[in-house]
């Protein structure tokens, strides 16, 4: 948009002065126009050029001038990194510039007379497209924090090990310290210790008073957070 | 290990205050194992009554009609 933008301002200087090259009169051939279509091509881009130029304004104005609004939000959730201060001012002063080129460009050309004068209605029509376009924006523009919002301290490190890894080591920790105040996932209040896992193939218990019936199993693989339990059994073993 | 497969059968305490059973075929007897898991799924694979179901968002389970409520964690 931006390099199509400052592409579009020379390409209307150089439609405008064509267009005015053939549209006079040639004194050897006196009956040669232009096609209806051709005449309003400068206008057309002139109308375009101005809604990018406030489009642009506009976008670089309230989202990344202004600390405030969800810009900063956006840029902090998803860690992109955002461009520097000075790069956007730089930014917003060449689009203003061509935008006032532009304009001062439209009126000389309408007071010399290279122009007609139903090229004033780009001016008022470039200086209203940015309330009429911001409003079109997409929402899904606004991208608002979603993804990778940790609940654990950031002194933890929490990079290698995974979500069910972590809850894993938490209840084997809280069954091993009856002391602890912490209850994690207490199913049956005042009864034992069962957690809820979405991601578990079937149901596992560690007490055999708990089956009806009992059947000789093979191996396995199980999904969910038993992959964290099997490593913590593992250092347990290591450990003793 | 001594691991084994059964039907498991769990008592627990609906939000009335009332005394569920939950029953699940093909469960893991894992004596090793620090806590017990439930799969979600896996009970709603095997129950009989339609409108049983787990709503994961408030985290409640509907068993055989009683709500049961439990914390919810997500790390």
């Amino acid at each position: 948009m931006l390099i199509f933008s400052l592409l579009l301002n020379p390409l209307l200087v150089i439609a405008t002065h064509i267009l005015q090259y053939l549209q006079k009169p040639s004194p050897n051939n006196s009956s040669k126009f232009i096609a209806p279509p051709l005449l309003h091509l400068p206008e057309c881009l002139s109308i375009f050029n101005g809604y990018v130029c406030i489009y642009m304004w506009f976008y670089i104005q309230f989202y990344h001038l202004i600390p405030s609004l969800p810009c900063s939000i956006t840029h902090h959730a998803t860690n992109r990194p955002s461009k520097s201060k000075p790069f956007t001012l730089g930014l917003l002063h060449l689009f203003l510039l061509l935008y006032i080129c532009a304009n001062l460009h439209i009126v000389h050309a309408i007071y010399s007379d290279a122009a007609p004068i139903t090229y004033l209605g780009i001016i008022p029509i470039c200086l209203t497209a940015g309330f009429i376009v911001r409003p079109l924006l997409p929402l899904s523009s606004k991208t608002f924090p979603t993804g990778n919002v940790s609940f654990l301290p950031p002194h933890l490190p929490s990079d290698p090990i995974k979500h069910h890894d972590k809850l894993a080591y938490l209840s084997a920790w809280s069954s091993l310290h009856d002391h602890s105040k912490l209850h994690l996932m207490n199913f049956s209040p005042g009864g034992k210790l069962i957690c809820i896992d979405s991601g578990a193939t079937c149901c596992i218990s560690n007490n055999h008073q708990d089956f009806i019936t009992f059947s000789p199993s093979k191996n396995s693989v199980l999904n969910g957070i038993a992959n964290g339990l099997k490593k913590r059994n593992s250092l347990l073993e290591n450990s003793q | 290990m001594g691991l084994r497969k059964g039907t498991l059968c769990w008592k627990i305490l609906n939000d009335q205050g009332d005394e569920v059973e939950l029953h699940d075929h093909d469960s893991l007897y894992v004596p090793s194992l620090p806590m017990d898991l439930l799969s979600p799924q896996h009970i709603c694979q095997q129950t009989q009554h339609p409108d049983d179901g787990f709503i994961i968002g408030a985290l409640m389970v509907i068993y055989t009609l009683p709500i049961i409520s439990a914390p919810f964690s997500t790390i």
